[in-house]
Order: structure tokens, then C-alpha cells, then sequence
């Protein structure tokens, strides 16, 4: 199969496992953010343009279900995707075990991101007294899930890396 | 740190390309370009089977969650406690304007202080989606049951939101609590004050911050309804809750009001959509 249908099928269930799922497996009232997570790792092991790629589709994609800025999560996960993609790149080693506290760490980031450009674009109530709960209880959430979208995401890239494009992210693997 | 594999030079442009995108949806969505929204509905009625899919075959892993991780037992309990203590706050409201009001019973497709306005009562789906979209709920009616944006959604014990979003067969409602929502409202008494409340946040009470005369009485526990006047979303005479302190603003200018909302909010299983058109065109009364 094809890399990058095998990355839309990620994304697509990704998406759907976040709004059927996840949502309701709140740990202290607090959801994983999957698709973010799943961003990250696309950076992290896609390298950054395949990541900014992926994480602005996923985030479309969820976008079209929340009730927040159409494009605001597109944004945001494009960038930290990206960021991933290069942080990954320049200093992390090739140790998949690895992912989960950089997808925690990438979490945190994007997450805070969301809040400010959230707030930017008039969205008043995202910065609340839960803000920094949300934020660790999601990161380490999503930490959590890190490994196995890690592994997830390097099956999507495979077709690639068996053709024989260029690794370059130890993650994974590819560029 | 030596590197294991060569590092490919990233292109910022594509990152740029993208942000570019997202700004420009961003601004299609907050300009509401008519195509891009019919584009953004088509996109969610192509994918709700999908969802409501997922969703039917997950649904024994979030049972099994619920079970684990909340007292299930307990839960319900209290949810049919808030449901009768809803039902019994908007049961003293409706009969403090008797008066002006069928009288009440209790059956949610029997509510009396809506009228014969044509109504569908829906289940209440989903809750907010993420950890940053706390004020509204999905229901699992839409477009084909004739639910449109901006229709009043009611439970027993009074308003609890407006339709924000109609698709083909669920929409999104925006619950009263939210900070932008806003709602003409009338205090039941002589003075027959009206002005606009606005939600104030989980567990805040709603609030009015102007056009209550300083001079006119209003006492605490006093019941709050829509006041229906032109042009409102909302019909007249839906509960919305109870006063819970009033005092004077800074320049005596006016009274601010807190309002308790007579509606169950938090544990809402089933709310119903009045099919209420405020320019009078179909089915309102």
C-alpha cells in the first residue's frame, strides 16, 4: 500500500478515534489529545515537511468537528509538526522509547500553542484555571500513546523507506 | 551529538505555504463566507455514517471506562436527582407566571410554557470535544428534522441553549453558560424589567449588567423568563432561572443581576429544540 494512503488511513482514524473514543476516556476530565500526538509523531518520524504536511490535514480534519476557528487547529498542529520534525532531526537519538516524552513535551507545546493563537483569534474561554492542569494531564496522555503512534507512523512510512528515499529523522526515518 | 542519519534541509516554505492556508480558512470562517460553510457542512455529512459508526462500535470500550474509572451507580443517581431538582425549578417558575402560561406538566414533549410551538426532542450525543470547547453538546437530530441554526433548545427545567450548527442528522448546541451567550430576558414581577443576560462560565450564574432600572424592586429568588421581544432568537415566557443577587453597580447607573440557571446543564441526557422561527415564517406560535 501506497505511504501516503497509509498515512491519510492514520489520519482519517486518528480523527476518528479521537471524536468517538478519546474523548470520553478522560483521565481527571481531560482527553488525549490524539491528533496533535499523532502530528508530532509525523514530525518526528517523517521528518518536518511531511509533518507540517500531516498535521495541518489531521488538523482540518478535527477542525470540521469542533466548534472552534475552522483552520485553528491546521495551524497549529502544521507548525509544531514541523518543529517536531526538526527538534527530532537535530537532537534526539534513534531510540523509538524516546518518543513518548518528546510526544509529551511536543503535547505541552502545541497545546499552549493552541491556547495563545486561540486567544489571539478571540476565543476567550481557552485560557482558564484548568489551562495548566489540561496541559500536563494531556502531555502525559499523550506521552503515553507516543510509543504506539511511533510505531503506527513508522509502518505509514515504510513503502517510502523501502523505495528508498533519503532518511534523515533518527526517528524514522525519512525525508 | 553525532547524527545517524544525514539531516535533509527542511524548507520553511512549505511551513509558510501552510500558514498561509490555515489564516485563509480562518478568515473565510470568521468572515462566514456562505460556500465555505455549505463546503465545511457537506465534508460532515459525508463523514457522519463514518462517525456514528465508529462511535456505535467503540461504545463497549467507553462503557467499560465509565465503569472502571466512575462510580456508575452513583452517577446515575445524582443525574435523576439534578433531572427532578431541574424539572421542580422550572416548575415554580412557570407557576409564578401561571398567569400568563399554560398550565405545567411533566413529561418533556409536554412542556407547557412553550406554547403549541412544534418541538423534537433529541439525545444529547456527545459533550465537548478536546479539553478547549466547553460549552456545547451535539444532539442527535438535524437538518431533516427540521432543526435549523439559532432555534431555542429547552430542557424541563428551562433554556439551556441555541442550535450554533444544523447538519443532516446531528447539531451542535451552545450551551447558556457560555460567556458570549446572550439572551433577552424579563424578571417576573411589577416592575416587568427587561434587558440581556449573558452566560458567565461553568458554574457561574448568568449575568445582567445593564438596563435594569436601580430604582425598581427586585428581589432575590425572583423568577428571570425570555422576554420574546422583536427579533429575539428565543419565544417569550421560557424559563431561564432565578435570581440569585442583585445590587448596584458602581455609578448607581443600574442593578446587575445574577441568574441561576433553572436548567440542568451538566448531566443533560435529552433536551428538546423548539422548531421556533423568530420572523414568524413557519412554525412558531
Amino acid at each position: 500500500m501506497n505511504a501516503y494512503i497509509r498515512v491519510a488511513l492514520v489520519i482519517l482514524t486518528g480523527v476518528l478515534m479521537q471524536l468517538s473514543l478519546f474523548n470520553d476516556l478522560r483521565i481527571a476530565d481531560v482527553a488525549p489529545e490524539l491528533v496533535l500526538a499523532i502530528a508530532i509523531v509525523a514530525g518526528m518520524t517523517g521528518g518536518s515537511e511531511r509533518g507540517a504536511v500531516v498535521g495541518f490535514v489531521a488538523g482540518l480534519l478535527l477542525d470540521l468537528f469542533l466548534a472552534t476557528p475552522f483552520g485553528l487547529s491546521a495551524l497549529t498542529y502544521s507548525i509544531v509538526a514541523y518543529l517536531a520534525g526538526m527538534v527530532a532531526n537535530a537532537v534526539i537519538d534513534a531510540n523509538w522509547l524516546v518518543s513518548a516524552p518528546v510526544v509529551a513535551v511536543g503535547s505541552v507545546g502545541g497545546l499552549g500553542l493552541y491556547v495563545l493563537f486561540g486567544e489571539l483569534l478571540g476565543q476567550e474561554h481557552f485560557y482558564t484555571d484548568r489551562f495548566w492542569w489540561i496541559l500536563l494531564v494531556a502531555g502525559l496522555y499523550n506521552g503515553v500513546l507516543g510509543g504506539l503512534i511511533t510505531r503506527v507512523l513508522r509502518w505509514a512510512w515504510q513503502p517510502l523507506q523501502q523505495a528508498g528515499v533519503r532518511p534523515t529523522a533518527r526517528f524514522g526515518m525519512l525525508n | 551529538m553525532p547524527r545517524t542519519f544525514e539531516a535533509g534541509r527542511s524548507r520553511p516554505r512549505i511551513l509558510f505555504v501552510l500558514i498561509i492556508a490555515s489564516i485563509t480558512l480562518l478568515t473565510l470562517d470568521f468572515r462566514d463566507v456562505g460556500p465555505f460553510g455549505s463546503l465545511q457542512t457537506s465534508a460532515r455529512n459525508a463523514l457522519e455514517p463514518v462517525r456514528s459508526g465508529a462511535e456505535q462500535a467503540l461504545d463497549p470500550v467507553t462503557d467499560l471506562w465509565d465503569d472502571v474509572f466512575t462510580t456508575e451507580g452513583a452517577s446515575d443517581e445524582l443525574d435523576e436527582l439534578r433531572a427532578e431538582n431541574a424539572k421542580l425549578k422550572g416548575e415554580i417558575i412557570t407557576q409564578d407566571n401561571a398567569e400568563d402560561l399554560l398550565a405545567s406538566v411533566l413529561l418533556q414533549l409536554d412542556i407547557p410554557y412553550v406554547g403549541n410551538i412544534d418541538r423534537v426532542v433529541t439525545q444529547v450525543v456527545a459533550g465537548s470535544i478536546g479539553n478547549f470547547d466547553d460549552f456545547h453538546i451535539e444532539i442527535d437530530k438535524g437538518t431533516v428534522d427540521g432543526i435549523k441554526v439559532n432555534m431555542p433548545v429547552i430542557s424541563e427545567g428551562g433554556l439551556v441553549g441555541r442550535v450554533v450548527e444544523a447538519n443532516r442528522s446531528r447539531s451542535r448546541v451552545l450551551l447558556i453558560v457560555d460567556p458570549g451567550f446572550n439572551v433577552g430576558i424579563r424578571v417576573v414581577g411589577s416592575d416587568e424589567e427587561l434587558a440581556v443576560a449573558h452566560g458567565g462560565g461553568w458554574g457561574e450564574p448568568l449575568q445582567v449588567t445593564e438596563d435594569i432600572n436601580p430604582r425598581a424592586e427586585i428581589e432575590v429568588g425572583t423568577p428571570v423568563l425570555t422576554s420574546g421581544l422583536d427579533n429575539s432568537l428565543y419565544p417569550a415566557n421560557i424559563p431561564l432561572g432565578f435570581i440569585t443577587d442583585v445590587r448596584l453597580d458602581e455609578g448607581a447607573l443600574t442593578q446587575i443581576l445574577e441568574i441561576e440557571p433553572a436548567g440542568e446543564l451538566e448531566s443533560l441526557r435529552f433536551v428538546t429544540v423548539l422548531l421556533f422561527d423568530p420572523d414568524g415564517s413557519d412554525d412558531s406560535s
